[in-house]
Order: C-alpha cells, then sequence, then structure tokens
C-alpha cells in the first residue's frame, strides 16, 4: 500500500503560551506537571515539540492553549473511549447533577450501575466503586491476602498497577523495602517459570495481578501466547491464588465483558477504570460471588467514593459502548490506523512496527534500536497536529472517523519525510 | 529504597569512583601533575580489601591510571574489610603498607597530598567556589566521582542491581552540553564507566551546565522539573535513563549528597 504525500506541508506548532503557563506552574506545583502527563514520564522527546496545557477538547480532539489542534491517540491516556464530551454521556450527568452529587448517603444509581457491570462484565458477581485504578488494584490484592490468610504476591515483568507503595519496586524514592518485601515476579507468558515460582512459594501466595496482556513502555507489546491464560488459571487454582486481572488499561476497549473474558479465562477479580465512565470519575472492583464478604470485611472508603454524577456517567458509557459495539468499531479503527502508518513508513524506506491489540496499539520505528528516530519522528507528528507518545500505548474512542485515519496518515507521511531528510546515513 | 549503605558497596565506590577520579584530577589540575612531578618513578599502588574489591592505581610519566581487579603493585595496602578501607578514604585512618616499604615516601609525598587535594575539589570550601574556574572543576570532577559511582553501585548494590537488572544493553551518555560527554555501558545488567563519548548511545542523559549537573548531584534541584524546564535533557531508550536516575539516586546516599 501506497499513502498519499502530503499537498502542502504543515507548519509546525509553536507553544509560547504552554511555556508560560508551565513557568507559572514550576513556581507552585512540583515539577510543574507531575506524574504522567508531564513533560519528564510522558517522554515528551524534546519537550519543545509538545503542547503542555490543554484549553479544551471535543471527539477526538483536543486544543492546547496555544490554540493547536490535535487528533488525540492518547484519549487522556485512556479515560476517553467515546469521544470528549460526548453528548449522551453529558446528558446523563448533567441530569444527575441537577439531583444530586455527593451526599450523605448515597443514591440509587450507585445500584443500577452495579447491576449494569454485573449484567456486563462476565466475571462479575458484585461491583465496588473507588475513583483510581489504583484504588481497585489495591482493594484486589487486600481482599486476595484477607480471603487467603497469605502475604506474597505475584506480578509479571513489566508490570504497572498503580502508584501506592506495594505496586512500586525497590529501588524506587520513598518505597520501604518492607512495601515490596512481599513481591514475587514472574516473566510474562512463560508457564514454567510461573509454576516453578508458586511451587517454590507453595502455600505463600495470595493472589497474582495481572494486566490482560504486556503493554509495557518502550517495548513492543505482547498479547499472551495461546492456552497461557488457561495455564494461569489452572496454576492458580492448584496453589490456591486470587486471580486477579487489572483490566484498568485496556478494559471495554477489547471486549466488553471483560479482557479475561476476552481471551478465555475467569477472573477472580477484576479492576476497572479508565474507560467507564468516558472520563467521568469512578473506578470499580468486580468479582466472584465467593469473595463478596471478604471485600465486604474490609477497611476500605473515601470521601468521594460514592458520588452520583459518574456512576450516570458510567451508565451512559456503558449502554452506549454496547450499542456501537465498541471493541469492534476500535479493532477495525486500530487495524485501518496502524496499516496505514506503516505503510506510510514503508514509503519513506523506514520500518514502523505495531503491537498489541489495535485498539490500544503500541508503536515503534526499527530502523534503530535507540527509539531516538522513533522519538524524533513522533515529535514531528504532534508538532503537526496528531497527538502520539514514543513509550506508551495509544487509545481510541468511538468519535475517531475514516477522515481523522487519514488526517493522521498524512501527518504521519509528511513527519516520516522530515524524519528521513534528517538522516541521510538511514540510506 | 534502602536507607542504609552497604560497607562492602561503599568500598566499591571509594576505590573505582572516589580514587578512581585521580586520573581525571591530574589531567585537569595542574598543581596535581605538579605533585606527580615530585616523584616522577614509575610506581603502583594495590588496594586490597578482604571481602571487597582489589585494584591498582599506577603512576608512570605524570599520569594516573585505575587497574581493576589487580592486587599485584610496588606498594600493596591490605586491608582487614571493606570498613577499615573506607575510613582511610574518609580520612579517618592511615593505610599501612605491606610491601614496597622503599617507596613508602611516594605514598606521604605524592599521594597522600593528591587524595587531599581530590578532597578539596570534592568538598570545596565556599571560598574555594567563588573561583568561577575551580567551581567548574569542582563539578566536573564530583561528576566524574557520581558516574564512575553508579557503575559501581550498579554492580554491588544490591538496590543498584536491582535497577541495572531493568537496564537493557547499550550505552548511556551522559551529558554536558559542549563541556563533557561520558558512558555508562551496560552488559548482561553490569555496568561499566568509560570516561569518553559513547560512539552509538542508545540513551543519553544530557545536562544544560554544569551548574545544572552540580546542583542536580547535590541534590539542590529536581531532575523532572529539570527536564521540564529544558535544563535537562534525556533522549533514546528512555528507561535506561530512568534506571540509571534511580542509581544515581542511590549513589547520593553513598557519596553523602
Amino acid at each position: 500500500m501506497t499513502t498519499t504525500a502530503p499537498r502542502t506541508p504543515t507548519t509546525p506548532y509553536t507553544y509560547a503560551r504552554s511555556r508560560e503557563a508551565f513557568e507559572r506552574a514550576l513556581r507552585v506545583v512540583p515539577s510543574g506537571i507531575y506524574g504522567h502527563q508531564g513533560p519528564a514520564e510522558g517522554c515528551y522527546v524534546p519537550t519543545s515539540a509538545y503542547p503542555l496545557f490543554s484549553q479544551r477538547a471535543e471527539g477526538t480532539r483536543f486544543w492546547d492553549v496555544d490554540g493547536n489542534e490535535y487528533i488525540d491517540y492518547m484519549c487522556g491516556y485512556g479515560p476517553n473511549v467515546l469521544g470528549y464530551g460526548d453528548p449522551d454521556v453529558r446528558a446523563a450527568a448533567d441530569a444527575q447533577a441537577r439531583l444530586e452529587d455527593v451526599v450523605t448517603i448515597p443514591s440509587t444509581v450507585m445500584v443500577d450501575f452495579a447491576e449494569l457491570l454485573v449484567d456486563t462484565v462476565a466475571s462479575a458477581d458484585w461491583a465496588f466503586f473507588a475513583k483510581n485504578g489504583g484504588d481497585t488494584t489495591t482493594l484486589a490484592v487486600m481482599t486476595a491476602r484477607a480471603a487467603t490468610r497469605r502475604k506474597k504476591i505475584v506480578f509479571f515483568e513489566g508490570f504497572y498497577h498503580g502508584v501506592a507503595p506495594w505496586t512500586q519496586k525497590l529501588d524506587h524514592p520513598g518505597v520501604l523495602e518492607e512495601d515490596v518485601a512481599h513481591a514475587l515476579y514472574a516473566p510474562w507468558d512463560d508457564l514454567a517459570a510461573l509454576e516453578r515460582l508458586l511451587s517454590e512459594h507453595r502455600g505463600e501466595v495470595a493472589g497474582l495481578i495481572a494486566q490482560p496482556y504486556m503493554h509495557g513502555n518502550f517495548v513492543d507489546n505482547r498479547l499472551p501466547s495461546p492456552g497461557f491464560w488457561a495455564g494461569v488459571r489452572r496454576l492458580c487454582d492448584e496453589h490456591g491464588v486470587v486471580l486477579i486481572v487489572d483490566d484498568v488499561r485496556a478494559g471495554f476497549r477489547l471486549d466488553l465483558a471483560g479482557s479475561d473474558h476476552h481471551f478465555g479465562f475467569r477472573a477472580d477479580l477484576i479492576c476497572f477504570c479508565k474507560a467507564l465512565a468516558n472520563g467521568y470519575n469512578v473506578s470499580a472492583l468486580c468479582g466472584r460471588d465467593s469473595l463478596k464478604d471478604v471485600v465486604s470485611s474490609l477497611t476500605y472508603t473515601g470521601s468521594y467514593w460514592m458520588s452520583a454524577v459518574p456512576f450516570a456517567a458510567g451508565i451512559a458509557t456503558l449502554t452506549k459502548l454496547r450499542a456501537l459495539d465498541a471493541p469492534a468499531l476500535f479493532d477495525r479503527l486500530g487495524t485501518e490506523l496502524t496499516t496505514g502508518l506503516v505503510a506510510a513508513a514503508a514509503d519513506h524506506g523506514m520500518t514502523l512496527v505495531t503491537s498489541g491489540a489495535p485498539a490500544l496499539f503500541y508503536l515503534r520505528i526499527a530502523d534503530d534500536d535507540s527509539l531516538m528516530l522513533h522519538q524524533e519522528w513522533v515529535a514531528e507528528c504532534v508538532r503537526r497536529g496528531v497527538f502520539l507518545t514514543s513509550h506508551h500505548n495509544h487509545f481510541l474512542n468511538a468519535a475517531l472517523t475514516g477522515a481523522d485515519i487519514a488526517r493522521t496518515v498524512e501527518v504521519a507521511h509528511e513527519a516520516f519525510g522530515v524524519v528521513r531528510a534528517r538522516h541521510p546515513e538511514l540510506g | 529504597m534502602l536507607t542504609e549503605t552497604d560497607p562492602r558497596a561503599a568500598a566499591y565506590v571509594n576505590l573505582y569512583a572516589v580514587l578512581g577520579t585521580l586520573p581525571e584530577l591530574v589531567r585537569r589540575v595542574p598543581e596535581a601533575r605538579a605533585l606527580l612531578a615530585l616523584d616522577p618513578r614509575p610506581v603502583t599502588a594495590a588496594f586490597v580489601v578482604r571481602g571487597g574489591p582489589r585494584g591498582v592505581l599506577a603512576f608512570r610519566d605524570g599520569q594516573v591510571r585505575v587497574v581493576p581487579d589487580r592486587a599485584v603493585a610496588t606498594v600493596v595496602l591490605p586491608f582487614p574489610g571493606p570498613t577499615a578501607f573506607n575510613r582511610v578514604v574518609d580520612g579517618t585512618a592511615q593505610p599501612v603498607p605491606v610491601t614496597g616499604l622503599h617507596r613508602a615516601s611516594f605514598l606521604l609525598r605524592v599521594f597522600a597530598p593528591l587524595t587531599a587535594l581530590l578532597a578539596r575539589y570534592l568538598r570545596p570550601s565556599a571560598e574555594d567556589l567563588a573561583d568561577p574556574e575551580f567551581r567548574a572543576t569542582s563539578t566536573a570532577l564530583s561528576l566524574h566521582v557520581a558516574a564512575a559511582a553508579a557503575a559501581q553501585v550498579g554492580n554491588e548494590d544490591r538496590a543498584g542491581r536491582f535497577s541495572a537488572a531493568h537496564v537493557v544493553d547499550g550505552d548511556v551518555a551522559l551529558e554536558v552540553d559542549g563541556v563533557l560527554a561520558w558512558t555508562l555501558r551496560a552488559r548482561d545488567h553490569r555496568l561499566t564507566f568509560v570516561a569518553e563519548p559513547s560512539p552509538r548511545p542508545r540513551a543519553a542523559l544530557t545536562f544544560a551546565d554544569l551548574d545544572v549537573a552540580g546542583a542536580l548531584l547535590a541534590g539542590r534541584v529536581s531532575a523532572l522539573a529539570c527536564i521540564g524546564d529544558g535544563r535537562m535533557a534525556m533522549r533514546g531508550t528512555i528507561s535506561m535513563v530512568d534506571n540509571v536516575n534511580r542509581i544515581l539516586d542511590r549513589v547520593g546516599q553513598y557519596l553523602g549528597e
């Protein structure tokens, strides 16, 4: 496939107002913008190529404070699943807001949302709501420990389950050795290694927590081999280990019934957040009936965890995702997009590798092993209105159109040309 | 995050990073070269630490060279354990040679003043720092110690090894724009410091100037804030930079920053 070269070169963006705002932020906010949405953890290479502050968002686009427009393939790192400001979700949230939101006792809309999740998610017999994905992964691990009266938790290397101390590592600042003393690490997609680990720690392992496939940063994402998850399920059963699926990132983009359902197994506990309410702030831990009373016994709550507006938004989001058959839509859109991007690279004699599920595609230029070429290309795309990242998987939303994809490929083509011209050594 | 340091790892840092910066001191500071000129005869000094590192400093033709993992030398300085060696490097104890007594004068006339000069640059007084040239040299030498220590901590410290286990093979370039370029080389999760530019870095951490580098090593500024405002930059396989940064954090515990 040969893509169409752009007719008129795009003028690269500039970011004077973003920079001004960042200067202000540096004075009053640690590191200006902390965390994954900032220039350091967000891997803005070079930082000068990226906007730092957004002003408004609609559909599949956002506009930065300098007025630059972007087709957004990060979707707020996942929450934007239907399109920013989706009218149906907004209407449901607004209607609930006119009634109540944070009140002394909860609204029955919480029950409505829990019922919808139980009806939708294959492994859900109940739902417990919180705010962030990390709230639910922490609750899942506490539940596993309470249920088994064991200490150790198995992680697959390359994992990310939030930022609570137990999810971090021995060499992370502020994390004590005791916080991670009961973490065990197994290689991804290696059943024999997992079996050895569980045997070495027989009777000690409370839970195994994993994302449905390996979507680590800086590396090609890896889907599970056939039979892997069935094998993990079997080993967990044999060793009395609670199997926790962290579906915070992939949830509802692969399969509305849960990513465990997508890969043909059933989790004991499954964590949701990002795509749950199209940007309204709610997360959920769902699980088997046998663990419901265990969760009930835990001391775990928060000031905003029963706010009603996000529940209403969540109901509208899941209802619309179901109506759209969103996972199939994302698979189609992602395949069309990544096929176009790969072809655009090939037009310039470069090799772009795509990995992971099309709905959460990961990109890497394979013409060097340092990611430097890739970072250059991503930066040139961003400066021309296509927001990608160089280190992380991407996200699709249902507002993305064929025209958006065509424009994306056009920009990508131009960006490949810019990088190619800068590197005559590529031959 | 480990809250305590390991004397054995500290001994590796002291031998290969602190004393290992003597060649750089001699390259940069005329006063150091003048000290070497006091006794120009070739001499080697072996530091042999029971349960710790062993290595040789070779002095010849006005230059110093570090020979790792070697115990044969003109003057051999044995230490019963890492803590005893660390006390000597800290200046709270004196080494006692068991061989090469005929060259003991070199230790007193050249080596001791040389290490004292290094200490002056690594722990500068406010008065010394008022001199821009001294400050620049002091920062460069401190950076050299930190970069060399990163390799030792990555190989010998428990937290450092944990970080190094997540570093893929390849070179991490450590650069100060227009001033210096060094390399931290990873192979099978073992790190080597090379005081030369990498021919083909897989990742790079670049400081805008020596002052930024010095401030970061002293813990006066945040790496994340510096990346945001452009005083630092990273490129390439950022996971390598992330893990090197974690090791550099740990290095600060060893160097007392």
